[in-house]
């Protein structure tokens, strides 16, 4: 059984829109406009126990809105899905106390008292015995380097602070299935790296299954083999993180650093030039042609540095979305 | 049915849910004030009002001087323990931050309940001291006989605690529906405060709004619980009551479970 399956799992949205100002404000009294959403369009996916997957795509992809079914917030409009064995939605008990979801734009602890107060309900509702409590809170305290702030109030804590305890509060019940929506918006790159560790420390010893969306390419980059690329509600990509840029890359990126200041119009016929300031440039090239293009620059141009690469990851998604069409009808909004 | 081990976890919970809520409510206690302040203003002002209406009568209505002192004196007191809001219910859905309480083993509206349940036993507390300011303030006018505080009083006032909440819930699920609640609870709160005897008691209306009101749930709120506290209702009025008490708390009950399964299939989760 995987720990996680979404068949053609669908979730339209309606809106109703008005006209600004007074007069759309009045008008919308007697006639509305309905809008029909399509935020996640027959989603597949199936997640084994124990793996970490990236759930990666633009705002309003329907990477959240996938979430918020999968842990049961919404109902889907088609489809189906099952979680640990259980329909999300149907919201069990016996399915609550095995899953977990983090969200780094919401705060789960109550804001006016101290993270272990949160901390000790969380024991109650999760029927956690106190035994393994204890031991479990002294870990993940000191994993997360946050012991020393139990006992401040929650709205004292910096933003860093908060993630950390939010996700100690989180896995306070080791849950068998997490969901971590952006666990590192907005944080210093310390503290990120330290969320990444954490994230990968309680996947491999807890062996929980843990699907992750970021926006950060390096988060995704140290923490999932496997991602999930959605756009306009549909799974575009699923597959392994290294396979992806081979696959939707020809192209090589050339750096090339010169000893004198050059003209743009010397860099004619090497390909697309990505950016140019005199004394670099970055070229793309046809992955077949990259030899020859640096060749050419090696006998044509001053060159002092050479440097050929693959596109970053970042590159690959981006391009992947900018150049696909959209697949919901043209007036539809895509909500995530 | 439940067997005596997960009997004693739901209480196990149940207590861990109101012992969190205490503190939290605890912590907004510089906010209690304040609303208490506001809302002493009409516990004062409306007493002497009427007592300036008697003019050489003794009675209004039936009531004395002294009676209706004590009409305002008890609703302030009721009304801190039985009150409860949409507000929180409203702005949860509304901004999405329901979508957390949907994750946990435990019920959203046992979350509320706890939260509107501790919030009234600390406002009643932080009331205690204003309570001895207005005692002072009509000190000529008190009368100590012929309070009732028995079984019917206590079951009147849980009850009442009970009906109030389900209203607040009722109201609150509007908000699946409705992109602006504001206006609805505004207009609750004047129609609602009036037809429970808040402003006066319903003895103090024209007849058919008295009729209407005590068909109505709104005057369990908090009529009612006052008028049995007060002894002012025979003993058969209080058994009919408790009884249409009763009714509308498990009415209401009913019909605000069904609006929360029917708005959770509507519930977008904006915001996150």
């Amino acid at each position: 059984m995987p720990a996680i399956l979404a068949e053609d799992l669908t979730k339209v949205y309606v809106l109703h829109q008005r006209d600004p100002g007074i007069a759309g404000a009045v008008r919308s009294l007697f006639r509305r406009k309905r809008q029909e959403v399509l935020a996640a369009d027959r989603i597949n996916v199936r997640i084994e126990e124990g793996e970490l997957v990236g759930f990666l795509g633009p705002n309003g992809a329907g990477k959240t809105t996938t979430l918020k079914m999968l842990s049961g917030i919404l109902y889907p409009t088609s489809g189906r899905a099952e979680v640990l064995g259980f329909v999300p939605w149907e919201r069990r008990p016996e399915f609550q106390k095995q899953f977990s979801l983090v969200m780094g734009q919401k705060n789960q602890l109550w804001w006016d008292l101290p993270p272990e107060e949160s901390f000790l309900l969380f024991r109650e509702l999760y029927e956690i015995p106190a035994d393994v409590y204890r031991q479990r809170v002294k870990m993940l305290t000191e994993m997360l380097e946050i012991s020393h702030l139990m006992n401040v109030q929650v709205r004292k804590l910096s933003l860093g602070e908060r993630m950390k305890c939010e996700l100690a509060a989180a896995l306070l019940h080791r849950p068998r299935v997490v969901f971590l929506d952006e666990p590192t918006i907005g944080l210093d790159v310390v503290s990120q790296k330290r969320i990444r560790e954490f994230i990968r420390q309680t996947n491999r010893e807890d062996g929980s299954t843990i699907v992750l969306t970021s926006h950060y390419m390096d988060d995704v980059r140290a923490l999932c083999e496997r991602v999930v690329i959605v756009d306009h509600g549909r799974v575009v990509y699923d597959d392994s993180l290294a396979r992806l840029v081979s696959r939707y890359t020809d192209s090589k990126h050339l750096r090339l650093t010169f000893s004198k200041p050059v003209e743009q119009s010397d860099l004619g016929g090497l390909g697309r030039v990505s950016s140019f300031d005199g004394l670099s440039a970055e070229l793309e090239s046809p992955r077949d042609e990259a030899a020859r293009v640096a060749a050419a620059a090696l006998s044509r141009l001053p060159v002092v540095d050479i440097e050929i690469r693959d596109p970053d990851v970042e590159d690959v998604i981006r391009d992947l979305f900018q150049h696909r069409p959209p697949a919901a009808a043209p007036d539809a909004v895509v909500a995530g | 049915m439940m067997n005596a081990a997960s009997l004693r976890t739901a209480l196990r919970k149940w207590r861990a849910v109101l012992g969190l809520h205490f503190q939290d409510s605890l912590a907004y206690r510089a906010q209690g004030v304040v609303w208490i302040l506001t809302d002493i203003i009409p516990t004062v002002t409306l007493p002497l009002m009427w007592l300036a209406a008697y003019g050489d009568r003794s009675h209004l209505r039936g009531f004395s001087r002294e009676g209706l002192v004590a009409y305002y004196l008890a609703v302030s007191v009721v009304s801190n323990l039985v009150f409860a809001h949409p507000w929180e219910i409203a702005r949860d859905i509304k901004d999405g931050r329901l979508s957390i309480y949907l994750t946990r083993p435990f019920t959203y509206c046992g979350f509320i309940f706890a939260s509107n349940l501790t919030w009234r036993l600390v406002r009643t507390m932080l009331y205690v001291p204003f309570f001895l300011v207005i005692l002072a303030i009509f000190r000529h006018y008190l009368s100590w006989g012929g309070f009732q505080a028995g079984w019917e009083f206590w079951a009147s006032l849980v009850l009442a605690h009970l009906l109030s909440f389900q209203i607040a819930w009722l109201l609150g699920m509007a908000a699946f529906y409705l992109v602006e609640v504001g206006g609805i609870y505004e207009f609750w709160y004047m129609i609602g405060g009036f037809l429970a005897g808040q402003m006066a008691p319903l003895e103090l209306l024209p007849e058919a709004v008295r009729s209407a009101a005590q068909v109505m749930p709104f005057s369990y709120v908090l009529w009612f619980p006052v008028q049995v506290f007060l002894g002012n209702l025979p003993e058969d009025a209080v058994m009919r009551g408790l009884a249409v008490q009763a009714a509308w708390t498990v009415l209401m009950g009913v019909a605000g479970q069904a609006l929360w399964r029917a708005g959770l299939r509507r519930y977008t989760a904006v915001g996150i």
